[in-house]
């Protein structure tokens, strides 16, 4: 029996501590993939815990251990999206109940000088398969390899994804 | 070929290698040759480290302390027996008790009970008074009920109906139409009993036809 078998075959009390390893690893890498999402500390907590705990009810069904990173980013990214789409609805429902202002402009942002703020709104406004790449590669110190591994995609299209996107923020802040 | 013709050209190709795009052939000859387009590069670059900095410092944040124990519990929570007892038998029997009222609501309403059915007539008007009228009016005899049966015909408490045995109806009804007209039959007086000679004028009272009301059958009776 080799040693995937062996993997696959876990008890659970073997699959408790491998997800307690697991945790410990990439943990804060589900909270930051949440929160380059949300931006919002409280909210990526809730999502990433979430997003662990769908993992480890699933991880007998991980049929390739060695993808358990990516995989988690998948479903975080996925959740934290579906999150903050639902905030957005909510705001929008409340927005036209009061019937507040429109949203800042992203030349009303520049005047204020925030350039976080004006980079937030740039990366929100890339399509998300350059949104996914630009966010990981500037997360853990990331390479082109690591974030090809993580969104299982080949290096040479996480690179040219990743100078497109950077190409676009730049234009976009300019 | 001027210069400014020549820088034209690689304009575009100073934002993509600025952005990380590998530099296309004769690109870094130029920048060797050209001041500004290499100050323009410098500063596109620049830029763009400028950008990813800017992200790296917003994306290194840590959760708090309480992230990793909270997530060790909250996956401890979803995974535990309770959590997929809950999972495996709560929607079933959910759906369970869902059906089964259902089916009582649908049955309740197909076992109503209807009236029985007589022949009846309903009368068109109050009758005229008549003295002491002798009909008693027999009860038809009332068979049990089918448990599933047309809807029950609708009592109307206004327009109350009439009972008369089986076989009578029409002598019932010419009765009827006699005391409508205020007239006396002579069959009618024979069959009160009183001399059809003797007889000079006929005090009808009116008489009180009460609506028959049907009470429903309990089911728990045998």
């Amino acid at each position: 029996m080799d040693t995937q078998s062996l993997v696959n075959h876990a008890q659970p009390a073997d699959l408790e501590d491998e997800f307690a390893q697991r945790l410990a690893d990439s943990g804060s890498l589900a909270f930051r993939v949440a929160y380059s999402v949300l931006r919002q500390r409280e909210d990526a907590e809730d999502v990433a815990q979430d997003a662990l705990a769908r993992a480890y009810r699933d991880l007998g069904k991980l049929r390739d251990r060695d993808r358990f990173r990516s995989w988690l980013v998948r479903i975080c990214w996925r959740l934290a999206l579906r999150h903050r789409r639902a905030a957005k609805r909510r705001e929008r429902r409340e927005q036209a109940a009061v019937d507040v202002a429109p949203p800042q402009s992203v030349e009303e942002m520049a005047q204020r000088n925030e350039f976080r703020q004006r980079l937030w709104y740039a990366i929100d406004s890339l399509p998300q398969k350059l949104r996914v790449v630009v966010v990981l590669a500037a997360m853990e110190g990331h390479g082109v390899g690591e974030v090809a591994g993580l969104l299982d995609l080949p290096p040479g299209t996480v690179k040219s994804r990743l100078h497109l996107a950077r190409r676009r923020l730049a234009e976009a802040l300019r | 070929m001027t210069r400014v013709a020549s820088c034209d050209r690689w304009r575009e190709a100073l934002s993509d290698v600025g952005a990380g795009a590998p530099p296309p052939p004769g690109f870094e000859r130029h920048l060797a040759e050209c001041g500004s387009c290499r100050d323009a590069f410098e500063t596109e670059r620049r830029f763009v480290r400028q950008i990813d900095a800017e992200l790296q410092a917003a994306l290194t944040v840590s959760p708090s302390p309480e992230f990793l124990p909270q997530a060790r519990r909250r996956a401890e929570e979803q995974a535990s027996p309770r959590g997929r007892w809950l999972l495996q038998w709560l929607v079933p029997v959910a759906v369970g008790v869902v059906m089964l009222v259902l089916g009582i609501q649908v049955g309740r309403r197909d076992g109503v009970a209807p009236a029985p059915r007589v022949a009846a007539v309903q009368t068109p008007s109050p009758p005229p008074p008549l003295e002491e009228p002798t009909f008693a009016v027999p009860v038809p005899e009332v068979t049990p009920m089918p448990r599933r049966a047309e809807p029950a015909p609708e009592v109307r408490p206004v327009e109350p109906e009439v009972l008369f045995p089986p076989g009578e109806e029409q002598l019932f009804l010419r009765f009827a139409r006699d005391m409508q007209e205020r007239r006396v039959d002579r069959l009618a007086l024979l069959a009160a009993g009183l001399d059809p000679g003797e007889v000079q004028g006929i005090d009808i009272p009116v008489v009180e036809v009460k609506p028959l009301v049907i009470e429903p059958i309990s089911r728990s009776e045998p």
